[in-house]
């Protein structure tokens, strides 16, 4: 793509550069002039950024061409991220004043200039780096490129944990997860929502479980080639990326008028099986066609029937794969709202009553009422505007994680335990 | 004749016609009429279980075809009624009701432009982060980690999928919206920039994961022919593995879109709601709507014509994503024949 | 093609087209066999005879058809994807391509063992009781409960585990598989754990389980070390004192040592059958004598 080592060519990149961010920063003055479209602040954040950004571009250019250190841009580029990630940690909120464009930065726009700075910097000498080099000796660039990748998501994922975990977990103590909340002796409780969550769960994979290891049966024992495999292929896949939003509409317009027209626990448990189905269908699957087909051969040989081979071989093989699988699902659909919002929730209700210690001890009822369910917590808060109930959001917020995190953990170890021992 | 008659009379065959035959009632009478005939299911359920009992193998595979259907039948019956509830939003100015720009609930004037225009400035902000990021990551999984730090970060970017989208609506909320208004005085506490931001965090374990997949896919003595030949792993990666892997990795970048377009409760509770166009129009740090945000959070008290327009942008949502997720698979299948050929 | 010849040696007995006058000694009678996969031919117009309670061993080059004939006779070659089948086999005297034919019938009746042990991830008590038990559900519920009481199926069926108990059932195979001795006691440990040799003769005691008459193996030994493929082949001598065994080996040395008549497969056609030792020393087409001194092959 570029010729090594053209001093020319460098040059010419290093202009363009310059020219574009010259662009942007004229770009910036002309909508300083306009204050009233974008907020004021971007402005004068935008303009730090970019002459921060050229005064480095200019900078880098010149320390590199004179002193060319070995592995240049690259240690540059990690210089500058190293650079990036001190200036976020150490000053969240003073800064070094970097520039005055209109003489009004204030420190926290400054800092977030400098590590807009840094980190762009960073990349951009990454890139030449990948650039400059000949094409058999970019390892280090991409090597550059690819970890940042991975880390940043990580980054992310364990700062969510961690923020939660530290803002919640003062709220949760056993009453939190054991009562309901106690509005005149001001206690907060969330075990309505809590039982509902596990009651949407098990009758979405009382639903989705027979449905979806039936469907991935019959598509891997019975239907050989043939459309019933496309078939269900592309709606499985099509189901699998509905948005939960239109689930929920679904419910609202098809399974609510059915049952009994308001909004009920059981409507609620049939649209997370709708969204729990795909899933179950694509792992069984999987751990079907993993089964060796050795096994098949054999027990047909001896005269089984094809369902017999099913029942009594095939299947009993790929039950900790099948149960991987759900378990992977349900972490995904206890957090789901969109789909309950309108059609199985409601604040405030009670956890549901099944059993009784009198008889008939298990109520069918309970299906037919509205639940409380965590996420739909976390939402409700948000709506009513947070405020005073911003301890119990992180505490339910963590409830919620610790759930999610429960069942991929149960399921990844499952898997391994049994990959371990089956010996094939 | 006679002959094929007799052996149509036979029990099993009887058995089975009396359950299809029930079941389709009960199936039509419950879709069409709102009514679960109870006398019906009772039939279907003795029926089955006598069929298990006297012919087990024949009635499991009947079962097992009718499971099959399971996924089709919800993704008709979701189209139909999604359809029949919401195209007649569509009807009388389609135009208008599409490129329009007014939303006003009081006014009963109904357009989805500002909607539109919302998930598409959302999604593609989302997909700028998701996508660069998201299948680097895919290569650094698939060809750079070594094994144990691959069979940690295939759940971690798993988990990253997992978390509810309602927490990262609040986090993303609770921190993210509220830097941005102190940083940049922003009067408000919603706009587009934050969701892009948390829905491209999203998005990505998507992307990583159907890539990963592709890159993974590709036979290993391709590659290694090319080491080979002396060129370097990235080389390999580059003009080998990832043109093999491209049909996988395009179908990746559409699920990752079509999971961003329909993503509700994270942009929800970061967005601002504004049915209105910004002004002026690239300014994302002004507060919007997106097509799920705005049936999310108006369909709990519309009634009349409103509910229909949000069913309308139900139906338009479901039939985008819909033809993205057939998209995808098309293009895996194509790129494949090309590539397996070539 | 037969000439006169061939007729009159064929009424002596001794006849190396492979099929014989008496039929009241043929296990197994294939006549004008094609098989088809797709398009593509594997089989042609093959005729010949199994003995009873003999070893017939079928040799030939890789892909000459073997493995196909072999499957052909307990219909395991239903499984391949667009395998078609023209002619007729006949086994005891039924056709078994008939329209009504019970295919889990035929394959209690004709075992197979194959050529990698595939013992199920169960005990080995588990794995031998399998034929049996299967064979226990099959006639209750494939036919029907009411018509397995109203006894309306053919020849009074009984299982093969008729008045005796599974146990013994189960520690008979694993005798005849001379495997008994060394497994006692660990009959409900996992067949995974066994060696190789232990896990084909584990699958022979299973197949042994369903009481079979024919039974068909498919390269048994070719997975396995000297040591035990002696053992097994010791096995097969023995157990063709009670059953008819059809063996395919690639390892023509085998042939001469166990079989008693032997079948040369050449793509898909049948060249030349006979006596073991007969058609070892003097092979009657060009072909066989070629394969058999290893100058084609």
């Amino acid at each position: 793509m570029f010729p090594p080592n053209d001093k020319l060519l460098r040059r010419g990149m290093m202009g363009l550069w310059l020219l574009v961010s010259a662009g942007f920063l004229a770009l910036s003055g002309l909508l300083a002039t306009n204050p009233g479209a974008i907020s004021a602040g971007i402005i004068r954040m935008l303009g730090g950024v970019l002459v921060g950004l050229i005064g480095l571009t200019v900078l880098t250019y010149f320390l590199i061409e004179s002193y060319q250190p070995p592995g240049g841009h690259f240690l540059f580029a990690v210089f500058l991220l190293a650079l990036a990630g001190v200036v976020f940690l150490l000053f969240p909120d003073q800064g070094v004043v970097l520039s005055n464009l209109d003489g009004n930065i204030t420190p926290k726009l400054a800092n977030l200039s400098l590590f807009l700075i840094a980190t762009f910097a960073s990349l951009w000498n990454g890139l030449l780096y990948y650039w400059e080099n000949p094409a058999h000796n970019r390892e280090l660039s991409v090597q550059y490129f690819t970890w940042l990748s991975v880390l940043i998501p990580l980054g992310v994922l364990f700062f969510f944990i961690t923020y939660t975990v530290i803002e919640g977990q003062s709220v949760i103590d056993w009453y939190f997860i054991s009562s309901a909340s106690d509005i005149l002796r001001g206690k907060v409780g969330i075990f309505p929502a809590i039982a509902g969550t596990f009651s949407l769960i098990v009758g979405a994979t009382v639903f989705a479980v027979p449905l979806g290891v039936g469907a991935a049966v019959f598509l891997t024992e019975y239907a050989k080639r043939g459309w019933i495999k496309q078939f269900v292929g592309v709606t499985a896949d099509c189901l699998w990326s509905t948005p939960s939003i239109v689930f929920g509409l679904f419910g609202y317009v098809f399974l609510v008028p059915r049952i009994t027209g308001h909004s009920t626990l059981l409507a609620g448990q049939i649209v997370l099986a709708a969204m729990l189905l795909p899933l179950t269908i694509a792992t069984s699957t999987e751990a079907l066609t993993s089964v060796p087909d050795e096994f098949r051969h054999g027990s047909l040989a001896l005269g089984a029937s094809r369902w017999w081979t099913i029942r009594k071989v095939v299947l009993p093989s790929s039950v900790p794969s099948i149960v991987t699988g759900i378990l992977l699902g349900i972490g995904r659909i206890a957090g789901e709202t969109a789909p309950i919002m309108l059609i199985a929730v409601a604040s405030g209700t009670s956890a549901p009553k099944f059993f009784s210690a009198s008889a008939p001890f298990f109520h069918v009822d309970a299906l037919f009422r509205e639940v409380d369910a965590l996420p739909y917590r976390l939402y409700a808060i948000y709506k009513a505007g947070v405020g005073g109930s911003i301890k119990e959001a992180w505490g339910t917020a963590l409830v919620l994680i610790v759930l999610v995190l429960m069942f991929y953990a149960l399921g990844i170890t499952v898997r391994s335990y049994y990959r371990r021992k089956r010996g094939w | 004749m006679s002959e094929r008659l007799k052996d149509a009379l036979n029990l099993r065959f009887l058995l089975g016609a009396t359950v299809v035959a029930s079941f389709t009632l009960l199936f039509v009478f419950f879709v069409l009429f709102q009514s679960f005939n109870f006398y019906l299911f009772l039939i279907v359920l003795f029926g089955t279980v006598t069929g298990w009992v006297l012919y087990e193998d024949s009635t499991a595979k009947a079962l097992l075809f009718a499971a099959s259907t399971s996924a089709g039948t919800i993704l008709v019956l979701i189209a139909v009624f999604l359809f029949i509830r919401g195209f007649p939003a569509f009807q009388g100015e389609p135009l208008f009701f599409i490129t329009g720009s007014t939303w006003h609930v009081y006014r009963d004037i109904y357009s989805l432009g500002p909607m539109i225009w919302g998930s598409m400035v959302v999604t593609f902000g989302a997909t700028l982060i998701a996508a660069p990021m998201g299948i680097s990551a895919a290569i650094f999984i698939g060809k750079f980690a070594p094994g144990w730090l691959r069979s940690f970060l295939k759940p971690a970017i798993e988990l990253l999928a997992g978390i509810p989208s309602v927490v990262y609506g609040f986090i993303g909320f609770v921190l993210l919206n509220r830097a941005i208004m102190n940083y940049f005085d922003i009067a408000n506490m919603g706009q587009y920039f934050a969701p892009a931001i948390i829905l491209g965090f999203m998005a990505l374990p998507t992307i990583t994961s159907v890539a990963e997949d592709a890159i993974d896919a590709v036979p290993e003595h391709l590659e290694k022919g090319a080491l080979a030949l002396g060129v370097t792993k990235w080389q390999a990666i580059k003009e080998v593995t990832l043109p093999s892997a491209s049909s996988g990795i395009m179908a990746s970048l559409i699920l990752g879109i079509g999971r961003a377009l329909g993503e509700t409760m994270a942009v929800t509770m970061m967005i601002g709601h504004k049915t209105a166009f910004p002004n002026p129009l690239y300014d994302i740090f002004e507060p919007g709507e997106t097509l799920t945000s705005l049936i999310a959070s108006q369909i709990g008290e519309a009634s009349g014509e409103a509910t229909e327009a949000l069913m309308g942008a139900g139906l338009l949502l479901f039939f985008v994503v819909l033809v993205l997720s057939v998209a995808s698979r098309v293009i895996q299948s194509r790129l494949q024949r090309r590539f397996k050929r070539g | 093609m037969v000439s006169v010849e061939a007729k009159r040696k064929a009424e002596a007995g001794d006849d190396r087209t492979g099929r014989l006058a008496s039929s009241a000694e043929t296990a197994v009678e294939i006549r004008d066999l094609d098989v088809y996969y797709g398009e593509e031919q594997a089989i042609d117009d093959v005729s010949l005879d199994i003995l009873r309670k003999k070893v017939t061993a079928l040799i030939g080059p890789s892909g000459c058809g073997k493995s196909t004939l072999l499957r052909s006779i307990n219909r395991m070659n239903d499984l391949i994807d667009g395998a078609s089948v023209e002619g007729s086999i006949e086994v005891d005297g039924t056709d078994i391509y008939a329209k009504d034919t019970q295919v889990s019938k035929l394959r209690q009746k004709v075992g197979q063992v194959f050529q990698k042990p595939n013992p199920f991830p169960k005990s080995l008590y588990d794995n031998i009781a399998f034929g049996p038990r299967a064979y226990k559900h099959h006639l209750r519920k494939e036919e029907g409960v009411l018509n397995a009481f109203s006894g309306m199926f053919s020849s009074g069926e009984k299982s093969p585990i008729d008045g005796r108990g599974m146990d013994d059932v189960v520690r008979d195979s694993l005798e005849q598989a001379a495997l008994l001795e060394e497994v006692e006691g660990k009959l409900h440990e996992s067949a995974m754990d066994l060696s190789g040799g232990q896990q084909q003769r584990l699958c022979i005691a299973r197949a042994l389980a369903t009481k079979p008459e024919i039974i068909l193996m498919d390269e048994p030994t070719s997975s396995l070390d000297p040591i035990s493929a002696g053992k097994i082949e010791d096995l097969i001598e023995e157990l063709s004192r009670d059953y008819t065994v059809l063996i395919v080996t690639h390892n023509m040395q085998q042939a001469a040592r166990i079989s008693d008549k032997t079948a040369l497969l050449w793509l898909g056609e049948l060249i030349e059958m006979g006596d073991t030792k007969e058609l070892f020393e003097n092979p009657e087409k060009e072909i066989t004598e070629k394969y058999i001194t290893g100058r084609v092959g």
